[in-house]
């Protein structure tokens, strides 16, 4: 436990990296160029993904922390998960009239 | 270590009560013991406000078509009933009240891990509160506690806003509990307490303040954004712009539905002392009852759609519910059959903590029973919104956690205070409020099941003869919750003074003097086995 | 800042790792807090895909160099991240000054992505695209567009406007609420400056610049989502 006080990040791995960061913003700016259908928004989540964790395990020192500091952090992902997977897939699996502009169509002329 | 009653008088020994007596000492204390009781005044000040719409409400209720009070007054009366009982009374009560003043002690630690954070919560507690009351004095609001969207977001003329900043604030303040609470519960229990030592209390705490700290955020948001809508006239829940009012019920029971647990999870934790206590028996099951808190929490958040059924979610999501519903009574069903196997065979005393810790058990098994006759897709297309559901969810919150709230407070009124509150009063007020709890409430299942809805200020003549029964019971309710207002501010004054461990307790809170040094104990103590009933000598008694 | 420790922990060590498991307890409700949003933006990005299109395109649209806003912002952000991290390990070492310079650097890129921030929204109020019902009026071009889109997707107009305006409500919601917490890292940060200044920092007494690194790299992560969600729907 006390161990992880006191280790000292070297300023190379830092450097290393922000440039891997940077190449990942680089990497998803480029692709949202691309016409890739549904495979745009698959990939720009998993480089998402890939940026927070390099930033959780490096910059936030997750990598040299207690198990308990990873579980606390795994937790709110997973809560967060829960949250986002349930509530989505509740509407993922309503009729298909549901999901399509059945919400009323306007035709007043004031907004409200 | 000595008693305190060899004292003289003039050599009082200091305790976190008399230590010092200003208004600022108190007012920005950051003792957790004189916190818990900031709070304990508070919420029954709070209780009393929500308890008066009730009483109002009952009233109304005595006749079908009664002119007592109007429609638009009516619903605002149980959105206040709602609002002020959920979040500024049950969500609090005994975390904030009987948590903040027992965690530190039952684990050998000084004080919380955060003391001005614990302050700031009460401050935070008290902000809210005061914005809901704001908010009542200036004609409330109507939307009921839920503030269903569209009606909250774009149709009710009422003070939304304000009720809605209260609720907000209030939630920061048992966001700031349950961080607390986590982190001490982590890092502050004092040598040999290991996690499988430590009362049930304290693992029920621990599973509430998971809830606290991942729940509440997220109707933190949820009600920003029904200000927004209401603020910017946006479309965010209103179906006629775009929204989807369905997606608010989705995040208001992401919340609202584990914060019934954060309601009687700590309740489970205190019938826990109690059962065991009164039983002179270790719990049966120690860590079966300790995993089972943590179960609930965990599989609490898996179950909110459950209050959508009929909303117009998909069936499959209602099917995945039902099915998950059914799951989260099974840690429940084990604390229940583990409190009945505790009570066999042991030396069972009937004192008021015990009274009302076996009304508990009781009690709470129906009110569970009947959530899973509403967890039943069929039945609750029947019973949804009608007084089966508010006679379900009162058997657990009045009959469950509000006893269990009274049972611990007389338990460790001693503890708390130094004093002894007179015990035949108490039983006599837990049976009264025993009996007049099912009175007023166990008609409600039958007014439900007949199909009298919820939430109407008149109703067809025929469900009169319950709703009679019902409010009559109410007003024994009411008695049975004045005595011990009465009886406990008694104590104070003319009450016997207590030794540390009046009842023959097992736990570090009984080691150290009624009421405790402001630095909880003399030296930091080393736990041994907890629940160690079988090493005590009751021959005396 | 005192050498103290306070008198409910038993000695520094139990303080620090109190402290720091406190403030990951804080960010992991930060994390439900804009999950709350995300949910809610992800399940209307489901149901109103066309009308999250064109919100995202005239997001990404605001541009210099030819990056977007939204990407400058990023480096802006991961750039602190960097500094952060390198003024923690200056603190570790008990080097105030360097960490100082850090910190300074980490201040300036808080407030360079602040800066950015009110320039994009500035621009945004002007095509129009503010929400709420006396503000929203977007301008010819876009409406131009939203026709179109709304002709391709086969959606009356009038019902893809109020989508649109949906997307606006969220994207300044998210990003308003990320940049109230950014606000408050800077102010976290300065406080951390002038003790820094002071000298105050030791390798034993370090944690308060660990923990406060901890709030500023999760602000740095919440930025990471909101950029592919709010600037690359494709």
């Amino acid at each position: 436990m006390s161990e992880e006080k006191h280790k000292i990040e070297s300023v190379g791995i830092y450097l290393l990296i922000y440039f891997l960061l940077l190449a990942l913003l680089i990497a998803t700016v480029s692709a949202a160029r691309l016409d890739m259908g549904p495979w745009n928004v698959v990939t720009a989540l998993v480089i998402a993904v890939a940026k927070s964790l390099l930033v959780i395990l490096f910059f936030m020192h997750v990598r040299h922390n207690s198990r308990l500091t990873w579980v606390f952090a795994g937790a709110a992902f997973v809560w967060l998960t829960l949250l986002l997977g349930l509530t989505l897939s509740e509407y993922r699996f309503r009729p298909p009239a549901a999901l399509a502009h059945s919400v009323a169509q306007l035709e007043r002329t004031s907004d409200r | 270590m000595a008693t305190i009653s060899y004292i003289p008088e003039y050599a009082a020994p200091e305790t976190y009560l008399n230590t010092r007596h200003t208004v600022a000492s108190w007012l920005l204390t950051k003792d957790h013991k004189r916190i818990a009781i900031l709070f304990m005044v508070s919420i029954t000040v709070l209780f009393a406000v929500g308890g008066t719409a009730a009483v109002i409400m009952r009233l109304q209720l005595l006749t079908p078509h009664s002119t007592l009070v109007e429609a638009e007054t009516y619903n605002k009366l149980f959105t206040l009933h709602g609002i002020v009982m959920v979040f500024f009374f049950l969500v609090p009560s005994i975390p904030a009240t009987l948590g903040n003043f027992l965690v530190p002690l039952m684990i050998g630690a000084r004080d919380l891990a955060f003391p001005r954070i614990n302050l700031l919560s009460w401050y935070l507690y008290i902000t809210g509160a005061s914005l809901t009351i704001t908010c009542l004095i200036l004609g409330g609001a109507d939307t009921g506690w839920t503030f269903y969207t569209p009606y909250s977001s774009s149709f009710s003329n009422t003070h939304v806003v304000l009720a809605i900043t209260g609720v907000f604030i209030a939630g920061f303040s048992s966001i700031l509990t349950g961080l607390n609470f986590i982190v001490t519960i982590h890092k502050m229990r004092c040598p040999g307490m290991t996690w499988f030592r430590l009362p049930l209390f304290i693992w029920s705490m621990y599973a509430t303040s998971i809830i606290f700290v991942l729940a509440t955020p997220v109707l933190a948001i949820t009600l920003a954004l029904v200000c927004l809508e209401r603020i910017l006239g946006v479309g965010i829940f209103d179906p006629n712009l775009g929204g989807d009012p369905i997606l608010f019920q989705h995040l208001f029971w992401f919340y609202s539905h584990p914060a019934v647990y954060i309601m009687i999870l700590p309740g489970l934790g205190v019938i826990s002392e109690l059962v065991t206590c009164y039983s002179r028996k270790a719990p049966f099951g120690y860590s079966f009852i300790a995993m089972a808190s943590l179960a609930i929490a965990i599989l609490g958040f898996l179950v909110w759609a459950h209050h959508m059924f009929i909303a117009g979610i998909s069936i499959y999501g209602g099917i995945v519910f039902s099915i998950l519903s059914f799951m989260v009574a099974i840690p429940s069903a084990i604390k229940v059959f583990n409190w009945t196997a505790t009570l066999y065979k042991g030396s069972i005393q009937l004192d008021t903590p015990m009274l009302y810790a076996l009304g508990f058990i009781g009690l709470f098994t129906i009110g569970g029973l009947t959530g899973l006759f509403l967890a039943t897709l069929g039945i609750d297309m029947h019973v949804h919104d009608t007084y089966f559901v508010i006679a379900h969810f009162h058997y657990i919150m009045v009959g469950g956690a509000v006893m269990a709230y009274m049972g611990g407070l007389h338990f460790w009124w001693p503890k708390i205070t130094g004093k002894l509150y007179p015990e035949w009063w108490g039983r006599i007020a837990a049976l009264i409020l025993f009996f007049g709890f099912n009175l007023t409430f166990f008609p409600q299942f039958l007014l439900g099941y007949l199909g009298m809805p919820r939430r109407y200020y008149a109703y067809a003549p025929e469900f009169q003869v319950y709703n009679v029964m019902s409010t009559a019971g109410a007003s024994i309710l009411a008695v049975g919750y004045l005595l011990p207002l009465g009886y406990l501010l008694w104590s104070l004054r003319w009450g016997r003074t207590a030794g540390p461990n009046p009842f023959k307790a097992a736990g570090l809170e009984w080691t150290t003097a009624s009421p405790p040094p402001p630095d909880n104990f003399e030296e930091t103590p080393v736990a041994g086995e907890p629940y160690n009933y079988h090493e005590m000598d009751f021959s005396d008694v | 800042m005192s050498d103290l420790v306070a008198h409910q922990f038993d000695d520094l060590e139990q303080q620090t790792e109190a402290d720091t498991l406190g403030m990951w307890t804080f960010l992991a409700t930060e994390v439900l807090f804009f999950g709350g949003m995300i949910c809610g933006y992800c399940v209307y990005r489901l149901l109103y895909f066309p009308a999250w299109h064109e919100g995202s395109l005239i997001v990404d649209n605001f541009r210099w160099l030819g990056v977007s806003s939204g990407a400058w912002n990023t480096a802006v952000l991961l750039t602190s991240s960097l500094t952060v991290a390198m003024g923690v390990r200056a603190a570790k070492m008990g080097d105030n000054q360097f960490l100082a310079k850090m910190l300074v650097l980490t201040l300036l890129l808080g407030i360079a992505f602040l800066a950015i921030k009110a320039a994009e929204y500035t621009h945004e109020y002007h095509e129009g695209v503010v929400p709420g019902y006396s503000l929203f009026h977007p301008d010819e071009e876009i409406s131009g567009d939203l026709r179109q889109a709304a002709a391709n997707s086969q959606i009356a107009e009038n019902t893809l406007r109020h989508e649109f305006q949906l997307f606006w409500v969220f994207y300044f919601f998210m990003t308003g609420v990320h940049a109230l917490h950014m606000v408050i890292g800077v102010g976290l940060f300065t406080y951390l400056l002038i003790e820094a200044r002071r000298g105050r920092f030791t390798p034993k007494k370090h944690a308060p610049v660990e923990i406060m690194g901890l709030y500023w790299h999760f602000v740095d992560l919440v930025w990471i989502f909101l950029l592919p969600l709010l600037y690359l729907v494709r």
